[in-house]
């Protein structure tokens, strides 16, 4: 569908009020310019793309019902949508905490064990997903004020001064969070990094015998 | 350069800078700030490919949003639910069949008592009987009310703001099949009318009462308590 180009100059805002009023093309490049932050974000924090649609879909139908409710004045209105999401995202964590995952196996042995014999044997892609695997599991098992700006600095590629806005605190406090964020994925992720040196040493033999 | 600098400058994960000159000449000295560079590197190098490999919302999420957004400018009806409250509609449909498919199930001529014969006019005799108590005198008239075709639902407002004549002669002994024991005590209050449509393998039960399409109909004598007294199967 083609987008008039007068509409593309308008603000996110005035968007919102010509699709309210019954402009579908408005709507739809309205839902071009967030569908990617929303999503990403709901992605992320869920580690699910189902819910992550599911998340989606709500906060644009959540945004025409309570279009009323947005004051410009008080902050862009992908700010807006995203505390929509925010919300979103913890009724579906409150609604799927009973299905918690197990804690990982961080044993020294286990984790120098998979390091090697994925040194040894896995090609490199494989060995970088799982490396991916790894880190957004860690990311995942952040506590959530930790989470939210790795998952919206580090992930989502939103400036301090963004996420500092979609969270409605200081630029400083973002900048401490994330700085002990990444010292705990740092952290988390150290068995994989070093492994313990007798263990390699002794070769992927020593490991079985 | 002191090694607080250096973990300043390293600070950010996803710094992409090939060269560090400066930096380097401390971190060959310095095996715990190497150290910490490797890991700032490695935890970058992840998150880059986490960020990667994140999925593309699905064409089909457009659609629906599409939709919801035509649907409510049209005229606010009720909007394409989430796939989850969609499930909870379905799951609760199928539950409402199985129980009443169980209660008549339960009550098939084969498996009657023989205290079914104990007709619901005598067990609601306390009720319909005029000239008791006021009390009595307001309460539904039931037989009536399952007399009249239009209505589903009596209420025992609608009852009070058109009293009728207790019905001499109670249609639920010949067609209600009693669901438990009743007597003055157990079915004393107030009764409703329900219709209720049953899954068409109820056919086997009462061939008669099969419509065209399949679809078998019931009436359920339902008291003040929320219990099912008497089910009666439309012809």
């Amino acid at each position: 569908m083609d987008i008039p180009p007068e509409f593309s100059t308008r603000s996110d805002a005035e968007l919102l009020r010509l699709a309210v009023a019954g402009e579908e093309q408005a709507f739809l490049l309205l839902y071009g310019r967030l569908k990617a932050g929303i999503f990403r974000y709901a992605f992320y924090m869920t580690s699910s793309q189902a819910n992550a649609e599911e998340v989606t879909q709500e906060v644009f139908v959540t945004l025409l019902k309570e279009s009323h409710n947005y004051q410009q004045d008080r902050g862009a209105l992908a700010a807006f949508a995203f505390g929509i999401a925010r919300n979103f995202v913890r009724r579906i964590e409150h609604r799927e905490w009973p299905y918690e995952a197990l804690p990982e196996d961080t044993s020294p042995a286990t984790s120098s064990a998979r390091l090697i014999s994925e040194s040894d044997a896995l090609p490199a892609q494989m060995i970088r997903t799982e490396l991916a695997e790894r880190v957004q599991t860690a990311v995942a098992s952040l506590p959530d004020h930790y989470r939210q700006v790795v998952v919206l600095c580090d992930l989502c590629e939103l400036s301090y001064a963004e996420a500092a806005s979609r969270l409605r605190c200081a630029v400083g406090t973002i900048r401490s969070r994330l700085s002990r964020a990444h010292a705990l994925l740092a952290k988390k992720l150290r068995p994989l990094r070093s492994p313990q040196p007798e263990i390699r040493t002794a070769g992927p033999e020593g490991c079985l015998i | 350069m002191t090694c607080h600098e250096l973990r300043l400058y390293f600070e950010d994960p996803l710094r992409m800078d090939a060269e560090f000159p400066r930096e380097a000449e401390h971190l060959a000295h310095c095996t715990e700030c190497a150290r910490f560079v490797e890991a700032r590197h490695e935890l970058g190098t992840g998150l880059r490919l986490v960020c990667e490999s994140a999925p593309e919302p699905s064409a089909a999420l457009e659609a629906v949003v599409l939709a919801n957004y035509r649907r409510r400018i049209i005229g606010n009806p009720p909007l394409v639910r989430s796939r989850t409250r969609r499930w909870v509609v379905c799951w609760t449909a199928a539950a409402a069949a199985m129980v009443a498919l169980a209660a008549v199930l339960l009550h098939h001529p084969a498996r009657r008592l023989e205290t079914s014969n104990l007709t619901m006019e005598s067990a609601q005799r306390p009720m319909a009987q005029p000239g008791t108590s006021e009390k009595s005198a307001n309460r539904v008239p039931w037989t009536n009310a399952a007399s009249s075709p239009k209505t589903r639902l009596h209420s025992a407002r609608q009852a009070r703001r058109a009293p009728q004549p207790a019905a001499t002669k109670s249609p639920a002994s010949e067609d209600f099949r009693s669901l438990m024991y009743c007597d003055a005590l157990s079915c004393g209050g107030a009764m409703q009318l329900i219709r209720v449509q049953l899954p068409s393998s109820a056919a086997a039960f009462e061939p008669a009462a099969a419509s065209s399409d399949g679809a078998i109909y019931a009436d359920v004598l339902v008291g003040s308590d929320g219990i099912a007294r008497g089910i009666r199967v439309v012809q």
